[in-house]
């Protein structure tokens, strides 16, 4: 079965307004590039896995993943930040486009009480 | 006149091109520091080379918003002579003062060593020392030379005539491309209404414009580009990496562009490093001299 890798280098920093974390939202933008845009580094990725034995990737781009907490009101304001600061310096609109995913409450409160190591959802290790 | 090298906190080349300016071209020159907010009555400002910010996030991705780029923005719309060399050109990119953006090499590798640049026009303000068709020698220093733009805006930048410089061989060759009679429509744009100079190769160093119109760089990534079945004529002569096509990957060769207006030019290669015959080559301090040239006569007009 042909299957299709997204590869992530992953940048966590935070957005503080006010002192403290309380009244913040988390947050994630995917930057990738554009359907089209060369991106050696995944063909490289590519070949690599091609060389353990996954042949049956047909293709891999990479990107990035930026994980930011932002101090807002609610999170569609929480958002519309994101979103401004992914178009003024997270991507490059030439070469890149973007997307927000942002974070769930119960997610980001258990990340609260339970540490940074659970949040913004599940990595598998 | 007076020129104002910027220096960001990675800048490499600031003293680089502070002395070609002051020692070769021998003209008052100023360094200022990128959280300025003046440009010092300047007349010319040089982005310098380097690794601005460290290059984090994207190459000049952050330099960009540094505060003197407000300055220098202001300047550029002014119609003041701006040239970034290098990061300067990452950096006149993410700025927007410059169309299209520079990708990593298609390598993957930092490359570093000498290189043959085409002047493809020898009237703008960066390149009126140089004739038509001349080839440079100059050196690369970048990791992300790969130059990249929309298709159609590169038809455009292509139409109008505004890539200044491309990567050739030692005869001025860009590739194979630029022998095939299907990849150039002739007559279109204001390159071809440049009055053609005296040299013989001028035909056979058109710009190949195929990639231009159809780039497919999934095509071109995975096949590789067969290096000694592109360059020249000559098998041999391709062998020696200096008489080679520089290849990082950039749409059509484009080693160096300018804007709309004439006033600001980036170019990845180095003519700081390449402006006195003791370094190898002096072919660069060409660029300085245009610039004095250019501001000499619209003094005088």
């Amino acid at each position: 079965m042909k299957s299709r890798f997204s590869v992530g280098k992953a940048v966590w920093f935070s957005y503080f307004e006010y002192v403290g974390s309380t009244g913040t939202i988390k947050g994630k933008v995917f930057v990738r590039k554009k359907p089209g845009v060369l991106d050696p580094e995944g063909a490289t990725i590519q070949k690599a896995l091609a060389n353990l034995g996954y042949k049956q990737v047909a293709s891999v781009r990479s990107g990035k993943v930026f994980e930011v907490e932002v101090a807002a009101a609610n999170p569609k304001e929480a958002e519309e930040k994101l979103r401004e600061m992914a178009r003024k310096l997270l991507s490059n609109p030439v070469i890149e486009d973007f997307r927000i995913e942002m974070v769930h409450s119960d997610e980001a409160s258990s990340e609260r009480e339970n540490g940074p190591s659970a949040k913004l959802g599940v990595f598998e290790k | 006149m007076k020129f104002g090298v910027v220096t960001f906190p990675g800048s490499n080349c600031d003293y680089d091109c502070y002395h070609v300016v002051k020692e070769v071209l021998k003209q008052p020159v100023v360094y200022l520091w990128h959280k300025d907010h003046y440009l010092d009555n300047c007349d010319v400002i040089i982005l310098p080379g380097g690794f601005a910010h460290g290059d984090y996030l994207r190459t000049g991705a952050i330099a960009r918003f540094s505060p003197i780029m407000r300055e220098v923005a202001d300047f550029a719309m002014r119609g003041g002579m701006i040239i970034g060399i290098c990061n300067g050109f990452q950096i006149l990119c993410e700025a927007g003062l410059l169309p299209g953006a520079l990708l990593r090499n298609q390598s993957l590798r930092f490359v570093h060593k000498p290189v043959y640049l085409k002047v493809e026009r020898n009237d703008s303000a960066f390149t009126n020392a140089y004739q038509k068709g001349q080839v440079l020698k100059m050196p690369t220093a970048h990791g992300d030379g790969c130059y990249y733009n929309r298709p159609k805006e590169i038809e455009q930048l292509e139409e109008s005539g505004r890539v200044l410089f491309r990567y050739c061989d030692q005869e001025g060759k860009i590739s194979e491309e630029a022998n095939h009679p299907s990849t150039r429509s002739a007559g279109s744009g204001p390159s071809a209404k440049l009055p053609s100079t005296s040299l013989d190769s001028a035909s056979s160093t058109e710009i190949p414009r195929l990639r231009s119109l159809g780039y497919a760089p999934s095509a071109t990534l995975g096949t590789g580009r067969d290096r000694s079945g592109q360059v020249g004529t000559s098998r041999d002569k391709s062998l020696r990496v200096d008489d080679g096509v520089f290849d990082n990957g950039s749409v059509n060769n484009i080693a160096g562009i300018i804007n709309s207006t004439g006033n600001v030019m980036g170019m990845m290669p180095h003519p700081d490093r390449a402006a006195e015959q003791i370094l190898g080559s002096a072919d660069g301090a060409g660029i300085f001299f245009s610039m004095a040239a250019r501001f000499a006569g619209q003094k005088v007009a």
